[in-house]
């Protein structure tokens, strides 16, 4: 047997009498100050740590696909990315704004830590294909976004174009401070691509990519195979 | 001033053994504080519902079928609550997967009529005796002609596929990668 | 002009059937782009201006979460689950994770349980003041829901710092809550935006539901009973405005709420008045209880499970199991039960909305007699949301 005990409010508590008189009584908020904004000349500023674009530091990204497994919306994709004629040794995350719901789980799991998110929200264009590329980026260096934001404070995406050439999947940035960031697309997916026709790039590249291909050839996915191992 | 009410909460076992002393047919035990669990044959889930209305459980919160397809099972539990006892209880019961079929229990709760219709429509669940279960309820005309169910069996996944036809980027990963 | 004729036989041709109208009687598509049913739709068949039968037709907002939950890992559901209840997206988190607290064992840390039960009362208040937004619009008394709306963006606030989200939070998890208190000023603030909205509680009275008007469009319509209402399985507000003393936070206590000190209120008319009434209470008792929380003060500790297999989510496994965890919500009793046969991903969720019960049969039936001016006040008495019931 156990006794819980709990109040009951009684009636007199819970019920209001009407009133012609009282309604009249909120005329007093004519006198008021209004508690809108007035937009544009006012804004609301997001809260830290609010959760909006994504930022990823392409040297300590691993490329373990974590946040592509933990992404809801399947929003991410892993990309093989080269930098100045040099293959990333790593996949790195893809983010698909057409599909993110910014939950950020991507950044809770990431073991070492390399995407991040940082206030920033808007992102808008008009209706034309070119445009439509920044919905789907690359993040860029922590530092460089925040430098961005700090700059401008309208919490708008840091990238004002994305230019891709569908011939030689090269992907220029023009970023709001008019830099310019280039790199090339070479493939998706958690396996390496084949490697590039390129002679010089090849020999550095296999040396990386070898010891890969080897245990996919057992189990095609990575992380399939060390789910088997644990 | 407030009202106190004192309400007193008999302990789970001696729910349990006073309901199966009412239904023999039933095997009872107790979850965890305030969580019953009891199993009943299809055939009688009817009887043991009346009895434990009748004995304090007031309400019926909801009707999951959960399919199990190795063992040639679908699972329906009744979630049932006691407010006059604290206690939540389940009533689990299990009918053949190929040939779903239970009796409804519209005259005790009627709001299962509700529940029975959701189960109907994505567990191909038929309740006899409920004569709303044919009425549209969720699914769209297209989707229920193609069949589709929350069985484990039915292939969601091809089906989203067929349908949308936007999903071809990630089919190499499609055992990590969701819908 | 086209004749009447006509224009059934057009509808005929495009494959639209018209019911045979009669002398008085026609057929009326309530929704679902009414603003009053919210993406739900009700068929009447009016006779005049009243309702004759009303028939439920829902499924607008159906987007599968209970199938999507199996294919994601357990913790990625949470930015799935919480969809199912806009105005408190915080009881869906709440409810699975709960849930999913049980099958794993764990002990959820103090500090993370009065978190919890602080989001769980901020997202009552949130969503009573956006239920007096929706009264207020169907009364036609627009100045107080756009205080309500006003107000409400306080909380949100608060919700955006400590979750980073406005709406949509996903912030509880299995295992504690996602991340820390940001600090004593959020607690501050906290408990200025409590003493605030208290404040503008007298005003709400005045201009809402102490008005004439209000009482006399609210009163007697609508009027359900404590029989029908238990057997219907209507919970929440909904049952305690027909004389049931069931609040979950009293019959199957949870978190912090043995602790706390509440009074739950109880009507016996049962029509849309005393559930008007009853949810105004409630808005109060939970300023009082957000209050005593403020006073007690988030105990030191951990916010989340220490568990090393939280740092591995995708992959985390859940042991075989199930569970039903529940929580009173403004709406009613709101329910998840969870299966899991021991791999990453849940073997099946169910998440039992209270709107599917009071959404579908009682709103047939407690329509039938009532003027069409007053179908959504109905509606909006019994808070009826949707998504609860297409999930």
């Amino acid at each position: 047997m156990e006794e819980i005990t709990f109040k009951v409010a009684p009636e007199s508590k819970v019920k209001k009498k009407p009133s012609f008189l009282k309604p009249w009584l909120s005329l007093k908020y004519l006198f008021k100050k209004p508690v809108t904004i007035k937009i544009p000349y006012e804004s609301i500023e997001p809260a830290e740590g609010y959760r909006g674009f994504h930022t990823l530091d392409w040297n300590k990204c691993v490329g373990c696909n974590f946040c592509g497994q933990i992404c809801p919306a399947r929003a991410i994709e892993m990309t093989w990315i080269e930098v100045d004629g040099k293959m990333e040794k790593r996949p790195h995350p893809k983010i698909d704004y057409g599909r993110c719901t910014f939950c950020q789980f991507c950044v809770e799991v990431c073991p070492p830590g390399a995407l991040g998110f940082v206030e920033s929200y808007m992102l808008t264009t008009e209706w034309n294909e070119e445009e439509l590329q920044l919905f789907d980026w690359v993040p860029i260096h922590p530092d460089k976004f925040k430098e961005i934001q700090e700059t401008y404070r309208d919490w708008r995406f840091p990238v004002e174009k994305i230019k891709f050439d569908k011939e030689t999947k090269e992907v220029t940035y023009y970023l709001r401070n008019g830099e310019e960031f280039k790199f090339k697309i070479l493939g998706y997916g958690i396996r390496p691509p084949k490697p590039p026709a390129k002679p010089t790039v090849k020999a550095e590249e296999k040396a990386q990519a070898k010891p890969e291909e080897k245990t996919q050839t057992k189990k095609p996915e990575l992380d399939a195979e060390s789910e088997k191992a644990d | 001033m407030a009202e106190e009410v004192k309400a007193t909460w008999p302990k789970g076992e001696e729910i349990v053994s006073a309901l199966l002393e009412k239904a023999p047919y039933a095997e009872g035990s107790v979850r965890r504080e305030r969580r019953l669990e009891f199993k009943v044959p299809a055939d009688r889930i009817v009887d043991f519902l009346r009895t434990a209305k009748a004995s304090g459980f007031e309400l019926l919160l909801q009707i999951t079928a959960v399919d199990w397809p190795n063992e040639g099972e679908i699972e329906l539990v009744y979630q049932l609550f006691s407010i006059s006892h604290g206690t939540h209880a389940m009533a689990k019961t299990r009918v053949p997967r190929d040939d779903a079929r239970i009796s409804s229990v519209m005259d005790i709760y009627p709001v299962a009529e509700t529940y029975e219709r959701d189960a109907h429509e994505f567990y191909k669940v038929v309740f006899e005796g409920n004569p709303k279960l044919e009425m549209p309820w969720i699914l769209e005309d297209e989707d229920r002609e193609a069949g589709v169910s929350h069985r484990k069996d039915f292939d969601m996944l091809g089906y989203v596929k067929k349908k949308y036809k936007i999903l071809d980027r990630f089919d190499e990963d499609k055992e990590n990668y969701v819908i | 002009m086209v004749s009447q004729q006509e224009l059934i036989r057009e509808a005929r041709e495009n494959g639209m059937e018209l019911l045979p109208l009669e002398k008085d009687t026609y057929e009326l598509f309530f929704g679902p782009q009414h603003m009053a049913t919210e993406n739900y739709s009700l068929i009447l068949k009016m006779d005049g201006h009243r309702v004759v039968k009303a028939i439920a037709n829902v499924g607008f907002l159906h987007r599968g979460f209970e199938k999507l939950a199996e294919y994601r890992p357990w913790h990625t559901n949470i930015a799935l689950l919480l969809r199912i209840c806009v105005p408190e997206p915080d009881v869906p988190e709440a409810i699975y994770s709960m849930a999913v607290d049980e099958i794993m064992g764990w002990e959820v840390p103090d500090r993370a349980q009065w978190i919890r039960t602080t989001v769980l009362e901020m997202a009552r208040v949130s969503a009573y003041l956006f239920w007096i937004m929706g009264l207020s619009f169907k009364l036609g008394v627009y100045t107080a829901g756009q205080w309500a709306a006003a107000y409400r963006e306080r909380l949100m606030a608060l919700f955006e710092q400590l979750t980073g989200g406005r709406v949509y939070h996903i912030y509880t998890i299995p295992g504690g809550v996602r991340r820390d208190i940001p600090g004593d000023r959020w607690l501050r603030e906290l408990k200025d935006t409590v003493e605030y909205i208290k404040a503008k509680l007298k005003d709400f009275d005045n201009l809402l539901f102490e008005n004439y008007i209000a009482h006399r469009r609210l009163e007697g319509i609508g009027v359900m009973d404590k029989k029908f209402a238990l057997a219907e399985g209507v919970t929440g507000p909904n049952l305690r405005a027909t004389g049931v003393a069931y609040d979950v936070r009293r019959a199957d206590p949870y978190l912090l709420y043995p602790e706390l000190d509440f009074e739950v209120p109880v009507l016996k008319e049962g029509d849309a008045l005393a559930r008007a009434m009853i949810r105004r209470f409630e808005l109060e008792q939970d300023l009082y209880i957000l209050e005593q929380l403020l006073e007690m003060g988030p105990p030191s500790g951990p916010y989340k499970v220490q568990d090393p297999r939280l740092k591995n989510l995708p992959r985390l496994k859940v042991p075989a199991g199930d569970a039903f965890a529940h929580v009173e919500a403004t709406k009613g009793d709101f329910g998840a039960y969870v299966v899991s046969d021991g791999k990453n991903k849940p073997y099946r969720v169910q998440i039992r909305g209270p709107s599917i019960s009071h959404g579908v049969r009682v709103i047939e039936q407690l329509l039938v007699g009532a003027r069409l001016a007053d179908v959504p006040v109905i509606l909006m008495s019994l808070d009826n949301c949707p998504p609860d019931i297409d999930r």
